[in-house]
């Protein structure tokens, strides 16, 4: 059985008391409780650990070496100025999750860095205490995907999700091997969304393209479409303003996601300018990535829900 | 349908004395509907089905606190708050949610690239989006320049519903804030087809005579939906306004 750490930073222990516009109402108890019962489903074992203090988390990542098989992180305000920290991740070798119950982008602007971003495998922001199972799940394998049982829902026609890749993901698999990895094709990932939306009982439709133009076009027809949105925009990310409003006046939820870790790239691609407008951002993941997406979305459509 | 009458409810003892009133249904706010336990929940769902009373409206769309237009709004989490209100809501008979609240939407001063105002038209869609598969319509109160600085009068109202386009999507008002909101005699016809919801509260001052006037309006142009009095409401005052009502 997988042993899954769960570490929450300074102030995360006031969840549900301070800013609930942006953390929510939900204490720390609360979203514990949430990912044990997810764990539990996943046959995952889980530890939580919260601390105030940057020596006590240096410590507790240190002790972990070894022990667990992953641990997701939510740092706090220590994501964006401890080293420390920094250094504490990168010194063991249990892969580590940095996990934000808000949409750090979407906030002031010392939020928008992270320190630790880097020595991570990815980041997941934005999607409050389900960021947490989609970290715990991002660890998981493909096999485990049809261990997320979801109600079919009768009530209503499919959920449909439209998924946008942007320039240069046609070339997937050829391009930047190092970065991209080798044999996986956009074709790949489509298929994998295909299993799962199958699983989760929606349906998904796939377009890639080099145009900015044409996402544009695309994304001004969605409204009534579909039902939310992935968007990997590729370099268009880090500065397109056009498909920022874009986005932003589809009004569907949209999810940004990126195959890499692009904090451990090059400079410009730290930032993403379509960011503010999506709910959250989940990069680092490979085509998992757009999974765990589809994951978030489904869970937010979805209204036949467990206790209804 | 016919013209309803409820009251506002923040306890079972409230939903007991509106039943034994002759009320038709109660009002709670989504806050208190969600921060009950699930044992809580039941006991007042197997209430209301005994009393044989129900909840069509709930108030208060989001805790006091929140504040949709600022930076960081997390639209993710409060979309899936309003999803767990909508299930308990539209198990207890709810057919509408209120937003009446001014801070919520109160948009920054120095909103210039308008990304506030989006901000709030997208949860606002996300929300009718959510809403619709409960069957439950989003209301929205045009509140005074004091209250807010977003959605300031009916006709505001109208556009931001031709933007949403959503069916489940439509206003309501209070009749105490009428002359506050630039409301015109003539407005009741004129938006007769997007006011769904009426507060009516003459607890502060007397309008016992604006009342027949306002009444004979809404009769004038068939309003049959819902009017909700204050909490304070009781047998005395539904039978007041009934009377006013109905012997127009």
């Amino acid at each position: 059985m997988l042993t899954i750490v769960i570490i929450n930073g300074p102030n995360l222990n006031m969840l549900g008391k301070r800013e609930v516009g942006i953390y929510g109402g939900k204490t720390l108890d609360d979203i514990n409780l949430e990912i044990k019962e997810n764990a539990d489903a996943l046959h995952v074992e889980t530890e939580y650990f919260q601390s105030n203090s940057e020596s006590d988390i240096v410590s507790f990542i240190h002790e972990c070496n070894g022990r667990v098989d992953g641990i997701m992180i939510n740092a706090g305000a220590f994501t964006h100025y401890s080293y420390a920290l920094r250094d504490a991740i990168a010194s063991i070798t249990v892969p580590v999750i940095e996990v934000h119950i808000s949409n750090i982008y979407k906030r002031e602007e010392f939020r928008h860095k992270s320190v630790i971003a880097p020595v991570c495998i990815g980041q997941i922001c934005g999607f409050g205490a389900r960021g947490y199972i989609l970290a715990l799940k991002s660890l998981l394998n493909e096999s485990t995907y049809n261990l997320w049982p979801q109600q079919k829902n009768k009530s209503r026609k499919k959920r449909k999700f439209l998924v946008i890749s942007g320039p240069n993901f046609n070339l997937l698999g050829d391009r930047n091997i190092a970065i991209y990895g080798q044999g996986i094709k956009l074709e790949n990932i489509h298929e994998q969304l295909n299993d799962v939306a199958g699983n989760l009982d929606i349906e998904v439709e796939y377009y890639q393209f080099n145009h900015e133009g044409d996402i544009i076009d695309n994304l001004q027809k969605s409204t009534d479409l579909y039902d939310g949105i992935i968007i990997n925009a590729g370099a268009l990310a880090h500065y397109s303003y056009s498909l920022r409003s874009a986005i932003g006046t589809t009004l569907l939820p949209c999810i940004e996601v990126f195959l890499t870790n692009i904090h451990k790239r090059e400079k410009f691609r730290h930032q993403s300018v379509i960011s503010a407008v999506c709910l959250g951002s989940i990069n680092g993941f490979g085509a998992k990535s757009y999974v765990l997406a589809l994951d978030a979305l489904e869970s937010l459509t979805n209204t036949k829900v467990k206790g209804a | 349908m016919n013209i309803r009458w409820s009251k506002i409810a923040k306890n079972s003892n409230d939903i007991l004395l509106a039943s034994n009133d002759g009320f038709d249904s109660v009002e709670m706010s989504i806050d208190y509907l969600v921060n009950m336990s699930e044992e809580e929940f039941l006991f007042q769902k197997n209430l209301m089905r005994e009393k044989n009373i129900f909840c069509e409206t709930c108030n208060c769309l989001l805790p006091k606190t929140v504040k949709v237009a600022e930076d960081g709004f997390n639209i993710y989490i409060w979309i899936d708050y309003l999803k767990k209100a909508a299930i308990r809501a539209s198990g207890i008979g709810c057919k509408r949610f209120v937003w009446s609240e001014g801070l919520a939407r109160l948009l920054p001063e120095d909103d210039d690239s308008g990304y506030a105002n989006e901000q709030v038209i997208q949860f606002i869609y996300m929300t009718c989006e959510l809403l619709k598969h409960y069957k439950i319509e989003l209301l929205i109160e045009p509140l005074s320049q004091k209250q807010t600085n977003y959605i300031n009068n009916i006709q505001e109202v109208k556009q931001l519903i031709d933007i949403i386009s959503k069916d489940n999507f439509a206003s309501a008002l209070s009749i105490n804030n009428l002359s506050k909101i630039g409301f015109e005699e003539n407005d009741f016809e004129k938006f007769s087809n997007i006011i769904n919801h009426i507060y009516l509260d003459d607890s502060k001052e007397s309008l016992t005579s604006n009342y027949s006037q306002i009444f004979m309006k809404l009769k004038k142009v068939n309003y049959k939906q819902l009017f909700s009095l204050p909490n304070s409401a009781n047998k005395k005052k539904l039978e007041y306004y009934k009377e006013i009502f109905n012997n127009l």
